[in-house]
């Protein structure tokens, strides 16, 4: 498997690079989503499968980029892949805000303050309208950019894959694990538990932030309800998880599979996907807690880094 | 006598406002066992947490292989040599004995290095060569504590601090437990033990300390302090 995996990979990877020059309007606005969602789950990924440190709120940096993006774009006419850098950048700034009193505590609290966070945002966006727009949105400058924004997004799930494969492979991801593990005695070995997580953490908010400035500039309008919606969190995690948590490529898969499901079902019943959502939570919780790739990885003995 | 390895001196600590330790001094030499024993609530755990880094002291100093570790936090003391081995025998469930025991030796770089720590680790606990591949989550109480002191062994450490080794395990295995403690002591560890099971700690220790409501209360060789009148009336209930 090791062996065709790279080689499978590169011409995924052609064939990808290739596609805007062939595909039609739609489905490059297609693949772009998916894409968004792949940098979405594996940056969820980052933090709570390799720390075990549950985010209930990480839709908060893709708002946060979103909106980062959409004033600097709006107001200050910035090139929009810069915006949306800008966008990543702030959704650190964030992570580091939220994350420097938050995981100095260990258990649960931290998925709570999360799930607070994306609220306690919400409203601040909804309230400052001057520079926000409030309820009422923002709206951006027209452009057509999908074939760029189609790589922008592409890049940015490749960089996000990449960097867990790096993390995982090394010494910062074993950390890492025996934080998820058992934190005290991850302390007990002299581990700085606060300062990992803390990275960790950093590192997850950087990817939903760039994206959620691609998505912005992709959708050309937000607003507070568009860009902060707690289904977004759950989508992914929910990718993530039935993919398989703290893998490198779990949450990849969770996200094709889920999306491309979630794409054939939506058109049609629209209620019966969130039913559908609801049922794949609870299957996957109750019977493979470890994902498709879990089970895989039990099944067939394969390494820890597929 | 050998000289000093650790010295915590004249300890004060507690949490927050709540000072638990007062005044309280500690000591091993190279190569002994000491035990510190005393009744629920004695500072015992405290005092190791305070030498460690996890807990600051507001007085008192701790001074390691010649150096003074006071107020350091633990990332940065247990790599100077330093293993703890905290209550309730906590192993990484999810992952295999052998993974357990790498994970421990993860500032170690030298593959050699690790592997030779391996088979001593193997060598003090047969049966942790035998469940190498087994998650570490299915080992038996006692196995997961045999566990626990072989990942803090993976750093060739010069000072082991066991906290309740004891704690929560069958009879069968308590004796066990004690049993390689007198091991670890004859293959040259040095070892600082709290424990609960005050008798069998007095009887395998060198020195011992008792503690009482934070305070040091006696002090004396495992012998002395097991045949003192005072200790047997409070302490071993008898």
């Amino acid at each position: 498997m090791a062996r065709w995996l790279p080689a499978g990979l590169l011409v995924l990877l052609v064939l990808l690079a290739l596609y805007p020059m062939h595909g039609t309007g739609y489905g490059i606005r297609t693949m772009l989503q998916l894409f968004m969602w792949i940098a979405l789950a594996q940056s969820w990924n980052l933090i709570s499968g390799l720390t075990g440190y549950v985010s209930f709120g990480h839709v908060a940096f893709f708002g946060m980029g979103a909106y980062t993006a959409g004033i600097l774009i709006g107001t200050l006419g910035w090139p929009w892949l810069l915006a949306c850098l800008a966008g990543g950048v702030m959704a650190m700034v964030l992570a580091l805000v939220i994350g420097w009193p938050c995981l100095r505590l260990k258990g649960p609290y931290f998925a709570i303050a999360m799930l607070g966070l994306n609220e306690v945002l919400r409203v601040i966006v909804s309230y400052y309208e001057g520079l926000t727009g409030g309820g009422n949105g923002l709206s951006l400058p027209t452009l057509h950019a999908s074939v760029p924004i189609y790589y922008a997004m592409g890049l940015v799930a490749l960089s996000v894959t990449a960097l867990t494969y790096v993390i995982v492979t090394s010494r910062f991801g074993l950390r890492l694990m025996t934080i998820r593990e058992d934190e005290v005695a991850a302390e007990a070995m002299g581990i700085d538990t606060f300062r990992y997580k803390l990275y960790a953490f950093l590192l997850s908010a950087v990817g939903p932030g760039i994206v959620g400035g691609l998505a912005a500039r992709d959708q050309g309008y937000i607003e507070p309800t568009s860009v902060f919606p707690l289904i977004t969190t759950i989508t992914m995690i929910v990718m993530a998880l039935f993919g398989g948590k703290g893998t490198i490529w779990g949450p990849v898969l969770g996200a094709v599979l889920l999306f491309t499901f979630q794409e054939l079902v939506w058109a049609r019943f629209i209620y019966l996907h969130q039913l559908l959502f609801g049922a794949i939570i609870i299957t996957v919780v109750l019977l493979m807690p470890r994902g498709i790739l879990g089970v895989l990885q039990q099944k067939y003995n394969l390494p820890r880094t597929i | 006598m050998t000289p000093t390895l650790l010295r915590a001196e004249g300890l004060t600590a507690g949490y927050g406002k709540m000072p638990i330790l007062h005044d309280v001094t500690l000591e091993v030499r190279v190569g002994e066992m000491v035990s510190v024993i005393g009744p629920n609530g004695a500072g015992k755990s405290t005092a190791f947490k305070t030498m460690v880094g996890f807990v600051h002291a507001t007085s008192g100093r701790v001074v390691f292989d010649g150096q003074d570790i006071t107020g350091l936090r633990p990332d940065q003391v247990l790599p100077r040599g330093l293993a703890y081995v905290p209550q309730g025998r906590i192993v990484f469930p999810e992952m295999t004995v052998l993974e357990n025991l790498e994970m421990g030796a993860y500032i170690e770089r030298d593959g050699a290095r690790i592997r030779e720590s391996l088979e001593r680790v193997y060598a003090l606990f047969p049966v942790l060569s035998q469940r190498m591949g087994q998650k570490a989550g299915t080992l038996s109480g006692g196995e997961q504590q045999m566990l626990a002191i072989g990942r803090a062994l993976m750093t060739h450490p010069e000072l082991i601090l066991l906290d309740e080794p004891s704690l929560g395990l069958s009879p069968k295995f308590v004796s066990l437990i004690f049993d390689t403690l007198a091991e670890m002591k004859r293959a040259g560890y040095t070892l600082m033990v709290v424990e609960q099971n005050a008798a069998k700690a007095l009887a395998v220790a060198d020195r011992a300390y008792v503690l009482e409501l934070g305070r040091n209360r006696f002090e004396g060789t495992g012998a002395a302090l097991l045949a003192d009148p005072d200790v047997k009336r409070l302490y071993l209930g008898g």
